[in-house]
């Protein structure tokens, strides 16, 4: 079965590499990107089989880009996954915005991340 | 001009305090009997390295500057009165390094030209960590956007402004991690590598920055990578795992490069790194490994711990022992051998 390719966007890098770590130990490929515009072009570059996306980033929040990813043809299918940490939003996966746009993630995770509850939620995904 | 080199970011504990000691190797609670004294006070180690060479153990051990007290008192209850080097600062950790030795090249030359810095450094799988002097802390931060760029950070005023209140989280985080038998994201661990000890003045930090750079140009990975405290003044040890097959031009790049350093070779030595939840901010998880490996007899050449990681050197001949010992008191859900040269 050919690697699957996660990529993991969060602009806290020890947090990107604490992720990766976990995942790589079970032998997903992953990408690395510290913002949500970052996150954006490693997507164009390459088409992952599932984004864990962070909410609060400089340039373009995770609430953003999940929301652009769903509202494009071409990436819509691809699962993603938010992170939610300590004293942000309530853990939920859609998110309304103030101009109204919606976001509507596939699944969530909550700071601090669990190991198994990561596993569970990205194989139910891929 | 060389453009900068694209990295995640890096991160800075500040109030630490930074202690280095040397002990005979005949002291036979050095090193795992003591680290069991600090996690026995519930003290957090959120830097350590340690190294043997000529029969004697070198360690820069960090603590929170609300530990230090604690800890100097417990040295001397248990070690004796004895000479410790020690110094209040903060550790600097750059994100990612993907065991790239020019990563490592670069920071020491950053760090060099700040006079006497770093005090000491150690690379984990995922971050290089420097301790620094508190009063050349904003220093550092301000030459780091030299030569490397940190995503969307352009300047250090942005990124001091977006750690803003990220260390409260942060600490909340490191908190909620609990449990009996720790868990570790993954072992892994690397055969056919040589330890190699330098011996160096510590204003030649920075042609040990160019050597690295050009071990970079030979495709060499850096499996290890720590600091060690010497006796002499302005002295300084380096400890590095290089493949065992490149051996003759790595050591051809030292001799022209550092003609002046003494070095000590180790061969057929292996590395493993364990990477687990907050490794560097949970007392008793270096005791509890040392502990293990002294359970089977292993003979530890060096160690370090930083951000989530515990790194060690030990001879290749030891390593099944020692995995099925971490195995033991860790929970490991996957052994990685990797293979030289692979990042």
């Amino acid at each position: 079965m050919a690697q699957k390719y996660i990529l993991v966007v969060d602009d806290d890098p020890d947090l990107v590499e604490t992720v990766a770590m976990m995942l790589e130990s079970k032998g997903f490929e992953v990408g690395r990107a510290y913002d949500g515009v970052e996150g954006e072009e490693s997507i164009k570059e390459r088409r992952p089989d599932l984004v864990i996306l962070d909410i609060m980033m400089p340039r373009k929040d995770g609430y953003v880009l999940c929301a652009e990813l769903k509202a494009s043809e071409e990436t819509r299918d691809i699962p993603v996954v938010l992170l939610t940490a300590v004293g942000e939003a309530v853990p939920t996966t859609s998110y309304t915005h103030a101009d109204g746009m919606s976001t509507e993630a596939d699944d969530y995770i909550a700071k601090p991340i669990d190991t198994e509850g990561l596993f569970e939620v990205v194989t139910g995904l891929i | 001009m060389k453009s900068p080199t694209r990295l995640g970011g890096f991160k800075i504990l500040k109030d630490v305090v930074w202690i280095s000691l040397i002990q005979p190797k005949k002291n036979f609670i050095f090193p795992t009997a003591f680290s069991s004294f600090i996690a026995e006070e519930g003290i957090n180690v959120p830097f350590m390295t340690c190294g043997e060479q000529n029969l004697a153990w070198g360690l820069n051990l960090v603590v929170e500057a609300g530990d230090a007290k604690k800890t100097s008192n417990l040295i001397e209850k248990k070690l004796g009165k004895i000479n410790l080097s020690t110094a209040k600062g903060a550790i600097l950790s750059i994100f990612p390094h993907r065991s790239k030795p020019e990563i490592i090249g670069t920071l020491l030359d950053v760090l060099g030209k700040l006079g006497g810095q770093p005090i000491a450094f150690a690379n984990s799988p995922s971050a290089i960590s420097a301790v620094l002097r508190e009063d050349v802390v904003n220093e550092a931060t301000n030459a780091l956007f030299d030569p490397f760029e940190f995503g969307p950070y352009r300047t250090p005023a942005d990124w001091k402004l977006a750690q803003k209140g990220k260390e409260k989280l942060y600490k909340e985080v490191i908190a909620s991690y609990q449990e009996k038998k720790p868990k570790v994201y993954g072992l892994e661990w690397q055969d056919e590598q040589t330890l190699i000890h330098i011996k160096l003045d510590r204003v030649h930090l920075s042609k040990m920055g160019t050597a690295l750079k050009h071990f970079a140009q030979l495709g060499l990975v850096l499996t290890f990578f720590i600091s060690r405290p010497s006796k002499e003044k302005n002295k300084g040890n380096l400890f590095f795992c290089l493949p065992e097959s490149n051996r003759h031009n790595y050591i051809g790049i030292i001799q022209e490069l550092l003609p002046e350093a003494s070095t000590i070779e180790d061969h057929s030595v292996a590395t493993f790194s364990m990477n687990g939840p907050h490794f560097g901010d949970r007392y008793g998880i270096i005791s509890e490994l040392l502990t293990a490996l002294n359970g089977v007899q292993v003979d530890l050449l060096g160690l370090s711990c930083s951000i989530h990681s515990i790194t060690g050197v030990l001879p290749a001949s030891q390593a099944q022992p020692a995995i099925r010992a971490i195995q033991g008191c860790f929970e490991v859900p996957s052994v990685i051998k990797k293979t030289t040269n692979q990042p």
